[in-house]
């Protein structure tokens, strides 16, 4: 076995999945706590970082779905359709007609499942029908709210407005989402099947258990994140568009590997990906405290992407790489 | 017998057009340890497979305790009749710690506290097979060297809490060393007897002997002769396998040591060595053999030396080619023909005016196919159309083709039947006498006996070298441990 | 002779029934389909222009995909049109820059894979960020004015319908196939994306190869740049954004491994025909843009489905 072409990893490598994570949130965090320390003191400026954090919800829902199709070795290139398609079923339906609304949402969970499914049967790769899906809910999207507009039910926004003491709410929420994520892949059955199947999926049906129904739940799962996402948007916006969740796709992807996850599957972290998706929200605050021109926020984003896993793949070059 | 634990009767499974097993008939009583033998692609994996329910059979069926078992029958109720196996290929999740691997495999560990319960189990196993194995439960198994992996993969399979009835182990030593193999062995020997019947399959026939009640030898489908373990002798076993027996002709094996220090030098170590440690030099055809524990050193002295330009210990004289012994992972390219396979590194060769001339191409690819026996219908076919043994000669066919001056081999009989491996020894010693040099690492010791020079590794480093005719057996094992 | 059943096995075989399937339809409903050929070919030659150099780069192995293609595009468009300011003198100075430009942006892909150790999507997904910044800041995302040459050749028809540019792809699809069947290069890359470790074990360059695939993926995307924003009517900041998933769709409808180390140009010629043809035809129909889209998806999951791409993507 020709062991030693693969990178070799030193003792400290073992840490640097958690480190990327909290480099990249640290990175954004620590200018803005200097120039807008705020951000941080407690209860008087309660609102001003409730506002600001709020937005980073749906990107940290959304990008929980994406880590959790990357965790079976899987992606999801409908997640910004998706997410849109979700805020135009909030406010063109489901203010109007509840029930319609419902079914709707589980229609789309149904059709996920159908994805995990089909994946599996036809051993087609899921980036190519998320491609196909995603011209299917924006599809979906323009035909029920052609353009931007609206009416979002008000227990969205109540629900995204709640105000608990002593912590902002978005912090909470976060906490929570990290906390459920990490204890779905890493404590539960169905979380170490997952990760199974990223890995080695032929030893998990060896071993007697059904790779299609992991396949299945995995991608149902990745649904419910995305509808969430697009639920928690809408409420927070007060808008249905069929462009809203723009960009969400790659930023999920990068959240989930800014959190010490992998594209080859198997290999994912709950609280790294809210990270992430935290990082990459901040940005824009980040250029507003520094007075850099929004122009930059792209490429900011982009910077903090080499930058954490520079520092994150510091530790691993200490071996020989023979190629790349 | 009545009292069997498994009653193979008239099991045919095929693939497609060709047949990997016709009428096979069995028994394995409880307690009782047997032996499997034959070539690759005789069809003793796939009776295995037949019998964990990963794949039914074509025609045919099987008893377990004496009930019939049907069309339903997996891998899920293989397992909850004790039935369990280690595969060549390891089934671990590496992503995954030791304890997780074993929630996967056995569901039982679940509720609170599985994590430490599914631990302990394995630990337990662990300690009492492979004392000293240095193993956590926490750790990943990708941190694991493969030596342990093989170790787990073996343990968990006792490490449930169901009962194991038949535990059918295929080339479980392949990763191992022999120290670890011998304790494997041991094991086997002080378990057997009680309720849990093993199925050995190897290559290896002293370990197979060592182990065995009884030794069924397959070829082609079938099964073509069975012995008692006691009084069995390897001459015996190969000739039931249908092969001559593998006394290799002495062209460069003891006693016939060739004189090639008047030859230059290919590989010659450079400046002094900093740690002292014993260096590899290689002469323009001679055959050099790396021996020593699996997984001391002797790949990575490869990789190295393949890696020349970044390599500051050795002055290479010459291209260097690469013969992989895993073929799947570090040889084959899947998608492609045989064709293709085999003339990657020769395009100068096969090109007029820079565009890859076809027909070039397939008469290079016919030339091998003739020399050394490809057995294939067609050159334009898949490579993985092709056995072990066959992709392994497309690999020797690829190198052997370029100019390489020297040719490093990674324990290049890995899982290859004994007739490839007789065409394998021809070709090295007729290349080696047309001057091309052989750098070559095996695990088995029965192959040291074609190199002229033999270095023996231990942690990383040579620690003994002697020509070919001095490298006994006991001189190896002595500088190994 | 090849039976039915080995054409159908031949997976680029069905963007071209695709395409004659929907071109029928259009015939039977449209009274000028040549006309319509003609439009969804022209358009069709950005796809093809594309796809080859998104198709380098899949071919190069798992998870290797461009994702900073679109914005590739825009940069390198707007770079050429600003240096060419609308004269036709300075044609050739701004379509070296724009090439030149995507090529820059391809080869700063490769460094940050080989150098970060980044993940081809990561990487190209990065540095596409840091580009579009780039373009906003230096080309303050307005509107800039193709010279009127090239127009003209854009827009210039060979006996009246067939697109001089769409030749002009097609060439440029056969020479890449038989770079990539018949030529060293071509074969190395199936190599590496076949295997990567048994492809540096022969002997091959993997880096160097790797490099040289990232760079013409980014030469073929600034190309594309300049031609398109000749076409469309100048260089605009979200010129390219729907090619990021066309892109990697045309590749593999037309018959390509998703996994890598399977290609196929010919069939990135009949995919992106059809995908224009049905937008046309839908168009034709008087569809509303959301059943368009919706019926784009389902096309693209049943070739691929159809075509029954087998590896997994990893």
């Amino acid at each position: 076995m020709v062991r030693s072409l693969d990178a070799r990893r030193g003792g400290l490598a073992r840490y640097t999945e958690s480190l990327v994570p909290v480099v990249s949130l640290l990175v954004v965090l620590i200018p803005i706590v200097w120039r807008q320390p705020v951000l941080i003191s407690p209860s008087r400026y309660y609102a001003m970082q409730t506002m600001a954090l709020a937005l980073a919800i749906p990107i940290v829902l959304a990008s929980l779905g994406q880590m959790l199709a990357m965790s079976i070795g899987e992606i999801d290139f409908s997640m910004e359709n998706l997410v849109s398609l979700v805020t135009c079923v909030m406010g063109a339906v489901m203010s109007r007609n509840v029930a319609l609304g419902i079914l709707l949402l589980l229609g789309i969970l149904v059709v996920y499942a159908l994805i995990g499914a089909f994946i599996h049967l036809k051993k087609l790769p899921s980036i190519i029908i998320t491609i196909g899906m995603s011209f299917v809910w924006t599809g979906l999207a323009i035909t029920i709210q052609p353009t931007p507009g609206g009416n979002i039910p008000a227990i969205a926004s109540d629900f995204m407005r709640l105000k608990p003491p002593w912590v902002p709410y978005p912090i909470v929420l976060a906490a929570l989402l990290a906390l459920a994520g990490h204890f779905l892949m890493f404590k539960t059955g169905f979380g170490i099947l997952a990760r199974g199947v990223g890995d080695n999926v032929k030893s998990i049906q060896q071993s007697g258990h059904s790779a299609i129904r992991v396949r299945i739940m995995v991608f149902a799962l990745v649904g419910l994140f995305g509808i969430m996402a697009g639920v928690s948007l809408a409420g927070l916006t007060n808008a249905a568009d069929p462009l809203l969740a723009k960009n969400y796709t790659l930023l999920s992807v990068a959240a989930v590997i800014l959190g010490g996850g992998a594209f080859a599957g198997g290999k994912v972290s709950a609280a790294g990906t809210v990270f992430g998706a935290f990082a990459m929200h901040l940005v824009v605050h980040l250029l507003v405290v520094l007075k850099i021109s929004t122009d930059w926020q792209a490429g900011v984003k982009g910077f903090i992407i080499l930058f954490a896993l520079y520092i994150g793949g510091f530790f691993k070059r200490a071996g020989k790489i023979r190629y790349i | 017998m009545a009292d069997a634990f498994v009653e193979v009767q008239g099991i045919s499974k095929s693939f497609g057009s060709s047949q990997a097993l016709s009428d096979v008939s069995l028994t394995i009583a409880p307690g009782e340890c047997l032996g499997l033998v034959g070539h690759n692609g005789a069809g003793k994996s796939t009776l295995m497979n037949v019998l964990c329910g990963i794949f039914p059979p074509t025609a045919g069926g099987f008893l377990l305790d004496g009930r019939p078992q049907g069309g339903e029958y997996d891998v899920r109720i293989a397992n909850s009749l004790g039935i369990r196996a280690v595969f060549q290929e390891l089934s671990l999740c590496l992503n995954l710690t030791v304890a997780e691997n074993m929630r996967v495999f056995h569901p039982e560990f679940r509720g609170w506290g599985w994590r430490k319960r599914a631990g302990d189990a394995i630990m337990t196993v662990l300690d009492e097979i492979f004392p000293g194995h240095g193993v956590r439960p926490n750790q990943r198994v990708e941190s694991l060297t493969l030596g342990q992996r093989q170790e787990l993969e073996i343990a968990k399979a006792f490490a449930s809490g169901k009962e194991l009835r038949l535990l059918v182990l295929d080339e479980p030593t392949s990763a191992l060393d022999y120290h670890n193999s011998l304790q494997l062995l041991n094991y086997i020997n002080r378990r057997k007897g009680g309720r849990i019947s093993f199925v050995y399959i190897s290559h290896m026939l002293d370990e197979v002997l060592a182990c065995a009640d009884r030794i069924v030898v397959m070829k082609d489908g079938r099964i073509s002769g069975e012995v008692k373990g006691a009084g069995a002798t390897r001459d015996h076993l190969i000739e039931l396998m249908g092969s001559k027996t593998s006394a290799a002709p002495g062209a460069l094996g003891n006693g016939n040591a060739r004189d090639l220090s008047d030859r230059p030098l290919v590989i010659a170590p450079k400046g002094k060595s900093e740690s002292g440690a014993g260096r590899v030099s290689l002469r323009e055809g001679e055959v050099v053999g790396l021996a020593g524990l699996a997984g001391h050193g002797q790949t990575d002295l490869l990789i190295d030396l393949f890696d020349w330009r970044r390599n500051p210990d050795y002055d290479i004289g010459g291209p260097l080619t690469f013969i992989p012994g895993d073929r799947q992972r570090d040889g084959n390219f899947p998608l492609w023909s045989i064709v293709n396979n085999i003339t990657i590194l020769v395009y100068p060769r096969v090109r007029r005016y820079r565009i890859i001339d076809l027909s070039l191409e397939r008469s290079v690819s016919g030339r091998w196919r003739d020399s050394i026996g490809i057995l294939a219908a067609s050159l334009t076919d898949n490579i993985l159309s092709l056995s072990g043994g066959n992709q392994q000669k497309v690999l020797f066919a690829r190198c052997l083709e370029s100019d390489a001056r020297a040719i490093l081999m990674d324990d290049p009989t890995r899982g290859v039947d004994v007739g490839t491996k007789e065409i394998i020894y021809r070709l090295i010693r007729e290349e080696s006498g047309r001057g091309r040099s052989f750098v070559w690492y095996t695990t088995e010791m029965d192959e040291l006996k074609h190199c002229d020079r033999v270095y023996v590794f231990r942690n990383g480093a040579i620690v003994a070298d002697m020509p070919g005719v001095e490298a006994t057996e006991e001189a190896i094992l002595r500088s190994s441990f | 002779m090849p039976t039915i059943k080995t054409l159908l096995a031949r997976k680029w075989l069905w963007s071209y029934l695709g395409a004659a399937a929907v071109f029928a339809v259009i015939a039977a409903v449209s009274a000028n389909s040549f006309a319509t050929l003609s439009a969804s070919i022209s358009f069709a030659t950005f796809y093809i222009l594309v796809g080859i150099g998104q198709m380098l780069v899949i071919t190069t192995g798992p998870g290797n995909i461009d994702l900073s293609i679109p914005n590739t595009i825009a940069f390198a468009a707007s770079l050429g049109f600003t240096l060419i300011n609308e004269s036709n003198a300075n044609i050739p100075y701004g379509v070296a820059a724009g090439i030149a430009g995507g090529g820059a942006i391809g080869l700063f892909n490769y460094l940050l894979i080989r150098f970060i150790l980044m993940p081809p999507m990561i990487a190209t997904l990065a540095s596409s960020l840091i580009v579009r910044s780039l373009s906003i800041i230096y080309f303050r995302g307005m509107q800039i004015k193709p010279p009127s040459g090239l127009s003209w050749f854009v827009s210039y028809r060979v006996g009246g319908y067939v697109p001089l540019v769409f030749l002009l792809a097609l060439a440029a699809a056969a020479v890449m196939q038989i770079v990539l069947t018949r030529a060293a290069y071509g074969r190395y890359i199936h190599a590496i994306g076949q295997n990567i470790k048994a492809a540096w074990l022969c002997g091959v360059d993997v880096k160097l190869y790797k490099m040289i695939t990232y760079v013409l993926s980014g030469v073929f995307a600034g190309v594309t740049g300049i031609l398109l924003a000749s076409f469309t009517s100048g260089a605009t900041l979200s010129m390219g954004d729907e090619y990021m998933l066309n892109s990697i769709a045309v590749v593999v409808m037309g018959g390509s491994s998703i996994a890598g180390g399977d290609s196929n140009v010919i069939g990135i010629v009949g995919s992106s025909v059809l995908l224009y043809l049905i937008v046309n035809l839908l168009n034709i129909l008087g569809m509303e843009a959301g059943l368009r889209y919706i019926f784009t998806g389902v096309v693209i999951i049943g070739i691929i489905f159809l075509s029954g791409e087998k590896m997994r993507w990893r």
